[in-house]
């Protein structure tokens, strides 16, 4: 468990305000003169009442009534500034702290990016770090007056009369007793909530999920039931819980405020006891009045703080995250020759390891392909290849250099890695094939999707290569979307290139055709496939079936057949899909 | 402002009724807060007539005041919360039953993407904030009419002139949320595009890596980081003048309705114990219109809040808010309520 002590989430994002110090502190000093100015304004009130006490009349209180004002205005203007400059230091803080993310997620290992969803990705960096606004830009303008103006006013009673000064804080305490109460089950009733919660996502999800399914097959009724049953549970949930919590809020809302309830008595038995003047208890029941309204928005403020500590966690999650680490200076390879070398690899706990000792040696100029059942771990060995996570053991070499020596953007020079959900972005067919190469000519991308097998298509869509593919490609179909990715890689002219299913999502009469024609391209290359279907990668110089983690055989298809039993039944079962008609 | 309580009203569906309920109750609160001042005058009239009296016809007062509070605002507030859950998860079970009898050639998979978005994250910030909204903003609203009543009871000039104070406060208020409406959208489009950009900048980030493309693509997303920056700032910058007024506002009613009292009794139009309860009253209220601004505030936020959601990203998982810590999500978010 981490012993390390962990800095505490406000602690985190004031170290993440760095930069913005000035402005907070600005901020604070503004607060302070605006308390300083509402303290004024009491002085004058009680003044006031002094004068009036004593017979004083017009004359004498207008002045104090100018001043007020001036009291008020100053107090008005003060604190809109502190909360004006608050606002920009926060949203400085805010847009370095995504800039920082941007960034750290940039160093990050390619796998890590590739396996989390991008939503998650984007809930942290928009809503989450959005999230704290509120929090940070009111909190040093606010809080600043929410505790000095209560002390000043306690401070200020007690110099008057002690005895007044406990009376009115008699009901702060019940308040906080009270309040302290209810904390107790907080905890327990969040875990609750949290599961009643993910329950309803998970039959919304379902349900709307496979709504066609289920209309499909007339099943809407009962699947319909479990849905709203989940929905109106977690309303329950919630509506018992804050009635529950409503038992302590209610009480320590109304006594907490009657401060008066105390100080009129105890004020009234002294002064009929003689020990106590009419001008002071008068000070005193106005001074009460305003003491308690800061302090219940100073603890109203403790739930910003809560909200505060789940988004600062799931920042700092990104921000300390393991970085890829990969020198500056090119390294010098010798030849093209990629060699594994008891390769283990695990994405996290040690004992479920995807790799157990991986050898392997891939000639330069040769077509190799791994095959193996699902979640044999073929996949991980063509990833880390091209350097989409370092190795837990073992090592990884190319021309003799280990991966963690190579830079990455010289190996990304080196290796075309083409896989089945490949990005297109919002720009035509052309630009996005013209990514493989920029300065490419209009030309030699059409030569080259035609080469690919894809120029025939690409001519059938509405605008043909000036058609736009939408943002992630989303004006195409999977298939249409890999055979252009896989142009683009092959317009790129890498010496090293991985297809990793990435004929996955086409038809079989079009994927012999891509087949004929990545062989054409990359002949003289080496190539790396990972197929399912076991017919493209019949001719590969090595197969190499890949079983739970570690190499089961290797060899020709010839030889396989002879000395593979597992290879032997996943042919025999491909032959029976081909069969199937 | 009044048309997103209406709105507010609407979604309320069969609870609306409830809803009417709870602001009855929430305004009873108002006035056994108010009661308060009567034990206030109480003493005022022993202190200033010399005359003592007996502690507990105050101490009586005060507990009534105290004990019909709690007991009103708990209830009111769970009934605003059940309003504020229940109607949202009427909406969802709403939404369910439709998609049974829609024909199935309306959905894609964006659609139901769209669709399950919706009724997950976008219901679950409406159940969070539309309760916490209306407490708020109607119990802001009730506290403050309360207060009022008990100013006019008090005297009835010295009514007037709150009455006038508030009226002026809700015009300012709504010119000032008029002008942050107008720049309100240019703000939401910098989010939508910053959700845009931060989106291709990560699902590309495999292709901009192996093909090099690292300084186009990492330009785009910076430049939406830093216009979101500056339009929320050009936001918060329209609205410093307008709180600024807004808070002067109360102040200078404030110190008219101290020298109308003041005035009142240098005339003899007005017993001293009178005087004295109006001015301790207004600086009570100055804390309750200060609740009041605040709410408002908050209000917007909500306001903003609801009217902005556009962009919803099928991935997106279910976020969920529990209560504060200290409170029900009713009763939080800075409510400064001293009575």
């Amino acid at each position: 468990m981490n012993t390390t002590k962990e800095p505490s989430p406000f602690a985190r994002l004031w170290g993440w305000a760095a930069d913005c110090y000035s402005g907070f502190y600005g901020a604070v000093v503004l607060a302070v003169l605006g308390v300083a100015c509402n303290m004024l304004a009491y002085f004058c009130v009680a003044a006031m009442i002094r004068l009036l006490l004593s017979g004083g009349g017009l004359e004498g209180c207008l002045p104090w009534c100018g001043l007020l004002l001036a009291a008020y205005a100053g107090k008005s203007i003060f604190s809109t500034c502190s909360t004006a400059v608050s606002h920009t230091a926060t949203y400085h803080t805010l847009r370095d702290l995504r800039k920082a993310l941007l960034s750290k997620l940039s160093r990050v290992p390619m796998g890590t990016i590739l396996d989390t969803p991008s939503g998650q990705y984007k809930t942290t960096i928009v809503d989450r770090v959005e999230g704290m606004e509120p929090t940070l830009a009111h909190l040093l303008p606010e809080m600043t007056s929410n505790i000095l103006v209560p002390l000043a006013i306690a401070g200020y009673i007690f110099a008057l009369d002690w005895r007044m000064g406990l009376a009115s804080l008699v009901t702060t305490v019940i308040g906080l007793v009270v309040m302290s109460q209810s904390g107790r089950t907080y905890a327990v009733r969040w875990q609750g909530a949290v599961e009643v919660g993910r329950r309803m996502a998970n039959a919304i999800v379902e349900y709307v999920g496979g709504i066609q399914v289920v209309k499909a097959f007339s099943q809407s009724a009962g699947s319909y039931k479990k849905y709203s049953g989940a929905v109106e549970e977690n309303a329950q949930y919630y509506v018992d819980w804050m009635a529950d919590n409503q038992k302590y809020m209610a009480t320590m809302q109304s006594v907490t405020p009657a401060v008066l309830l105390p100080i009129l008595p105890v004020g009234l038995l002294l002064w009929s006891a003689g020990s106590l003047t009419v001008d002071v208890f008068l000070t005193v029941i106005v001074l009460a009045l305003g003491l308690t309204g800061p302090l219940i928005a100073a603890m109203s403020f403790v739930d910003e703080l809560a909200v505060v500590s789940t988004n600062v966690g799931e920042i700092a999650g990104i921000l300390n995250a393991p970085e890829l680490e990969r020198p500056h200076i090119p390294a010098a390879l010798k030849g093209q020759k990629i060699k594994l070398s008891g390769v283990h690899f695990t994405y996290g706990a040690a004992d479920s390891e995807v790799l157990r000792g991986v050898d392997l040696e891939i000639r330069p100029g040769t077509v190799t392909a791994l095959v193996g059942p699902s979640g044999s771990g073929k996949s991980t060995i063509a990833k880390l290849i091209a350097g989409f996570w370092d190795v837990s053991g073992g090592s990884i070499t190319l021309g003799g250099v280990d991966l963690r020596e190579i830079p990455l953007e010289q190996l990304n020079r080196q290796i075309a890695y083409v896989s089945q959900d490949n990005y297109l972005f919002d720009r035509t067919v052309r630009d996005n094939i013209r990514i493989g190469r920029l300065d490419a000519t209009d030309t030699e991308v059409e030569a080259v999707a035609k080469a690919s097998g894809c120029d025939e298509f690409i001519r059938a869509l509405d605008k043909g290569y000036d058609t736009i593919c939408g943002g992630g490609g989303g004006h195409l179909s999977g298939g249409e979307k890999q055979r252009i990715s896989i142009a683009r890689a092959m317009l790129k002219d890498a010496p090293i290139v991985i297809l990793d299913e990435a004929t996955a999502s086409i038809d079989p009469e079009n994927e012999a055709v891509i087949q004929r024609a990545i062989s054409a391209l990359t002949r003289g290359k080496t190539l790396i496939v990972i197929a399912h279907r076991l017919g493209t990668v019949a001719n590969a110089d090595n197969i190499v079936v890949v079983n739970q983690g570690v190499i089961e055989a290797q060899g020709t298809q010839a030889a396989l057949l002879k000395n593979c039993p597992l290879y032997a039944q996943m042919w025999s079962a491909y032959l029976g899909t081909q069969d199937a008609d | 402002m009044f048309g997103v309580l209406k709105k507010i009203f609407a979604f309320a569906g069969s609870r609306k009724s409830l809803l009417i309920r709870s602001m009855l109750v929430a305004f009873l609160g108002a006035v056994f807060s108010a009661v308060q001042f009567g034990a206030l005058l109480l003493t005022l009239d022993v202190l200033v007539s010399g005359r003592p009296i007996s502690v507990w016809p105050v101490v009586g007062l005060m507990a009534v005041s105290v004990v019909g509070k709690a007991i009103c605002s708990y209830h009111s507030t769970n009934m605003e919360t059940a309003v504020g859950y229940h109607m949202a998860a009427e909406k969802r079970v709403h939404i369910g039953d439709r998609l049974r009898y829609i024909p199935m050639g309306y959905f894609n998979d964006n659609s139901l993407g769209n669709i399950t978005a919706v009724v997950t994250t976008t219901l679950g910030d409406v159940e969070n904030a539309a309760a916490r909204c209306l407490v708020m903003v109607i119990g802001g609203f009730l506290n403050t009419l309360a207060l009022c009543l008990a100013l006019t009871l008090s005297d009835w000039r010295v009514g007037i002139i709150a009455l006038l104070g508030i009226l002026c406060y809700l015009i300012v208020t709504e010119l000032s949320q008029r002008a942050q409406l107008r720049t309100a959208p240019a703000r939401q489009h910098a989010q939508m595009n910053l959700v845009e950009a931060v989106l291709e900048y990560i699902q590309g980030m495999s292709v901009v890596k192996s093909y090099g493309l690292e300084k186009d693509n990492g330009q785009a997303v910076q430049k939406a980081v830093d216009a979101s920056c500056q339009k929320a700032l050009a936001l918060e910058k329209s609205i410093v003048p307008w709180s600024a007024a807004r808070q002067l506002i109360v102040r200078v009613f404030s110190v008219g309705i101290v020298l109308c009292a003041l005035l009142l009794y240098t005339n003899g139009a007005m017993p001293l114990a009178r005087c004295l309860l109006i001015w301790i009253q207004h600086c009570a209220g100055r804390g309750r219109r200060y609740s009041l601004r605040r709410r408002k505030a908050a209000h917007f936020h909500c306001q903003s809040h609801a009217e902005g959601r556009s962009h919803h990203h099928p991935g997106r998982g279910y976020r969920q808010r529990g209560p504060g810590k200290r409170g029900g999500t009713a009763i939080r978010h800075r409510r400064a309520d001293p009575q």
